[in-house]
């Protein structure tokens, strides 16, 4: 395992990152179900703190550790205001599918 | 850095992100999700950046837990079954996803310095937080907290 150099090992860290953010966005875009989309967009902030975080660690910068602490909170705050969201349109429509309440809308 | 936790890390958090993408059963994605979480946490502990791990693990862990329960809640299990949970046909979308990687990956790869230099600890991010983005984290909390009085409004308001 010495053939890790820290540099490899930032860059995996890195593009690992970025796969989680695209793979949120995929999520978001194929699903229709509300919560797997919530779900994916948290995967997509994510992916975006860890690869802020790696960032931060391979240039020894803490702003922008500081700032993957934000997407950390924006994450909580889509998260709850999605499941809701989510919990109200089931209570009310019986579904939380989105094209289904596309449909209901007309 | 720890090689063997970080290649550990990174594979656990991939696996969960496509469980999140591709099972069924939203409860077993709210699963991958935890994972996911896990994994970026672990990832972050061992390039060893300071704070950030723990709160990944509190917060992410207290969101899945959170959308889990969401999941048992609504009992969605039955109507997403099957192909219809899918908007796309996914073969459409791989390629779409795959330049989107290289997009976003080439440069932030080559904003990576040649030799990495010692992350910060967790006091220089606290001192960061208070510094330099106390304005940014206070909004944020500040949408957290009314995201939170707008949830509880809308689940207790009756229909």
């Amino acid at each position: 395992m010495s053939a890790l150099s820290p540099l490899l090992q930032a860059e995996l860290a890195v593009g690992a990152g970025v796969l989680l953010v695209v793979l949120g966005l995929g999520a978001m875009l194929l699903r229709r179900s509300i919560l797997i989309v919530v779900m994916g967009g948290v995967l997509a902030l994510l992916g975006a703190a860890l690869t802020l975080g790696t960032l931060a660690a391979a240039r020894g910068d803490a702003v922008a550790a500081a700032a993957a602490l934000l997407f950390v909170v924006l994450a909580s705050a889509w998260s709850v205001a999605g499941a809701a969201v989510a919990l109200t349109s089931y209570r009310r429509r019986g579904t939380e599918n989105l094209d289904e309440l596309r449909e209901l809308r007309g | 850095m720890t090689p063997w936790l970080l290649l550990a890390s990174l594979a656990l958090a991939v696996v969960g992100a496509l469980a999140v993408i591709g099972f069924e059963s939203p409860s077993r994605s709210a699963g991958g999700l935890i994972t996911a979480v896990v994994g970026a946490a672990g990832a972050l502990a061992s390039v060893g950046v300071g704070l950030l791990p723990a709160l990944v693990l509190w917060c992410g862990g207290t969101i899945a837990i959170f959308l889990l329960t969401s999941v048992v809640l609504i009992n969605i299990d039955a109507e997403e079954r099957g192909q219809r949970r899918m908007r796309l046909k996914p073969a459409l979308l791989v390629p779409v996803l795959c330049l989107l990687w290289a997009a976003l990956a080439g440069p932030l790869l080559e904003a990576l310095p040649s030799v990495p230099l010692p992350p910060p600890s967790a006091a220089d991010v606290t001192r960061a937080v208070v510094d330099e983005l106390a304005l940014p984290l206070s909004l944020a909390l500040v949408a957290l907290t009314v995201a939170f009085v707008t949830a509880v409004a809308l689940v207790r308001r009756r229909t």
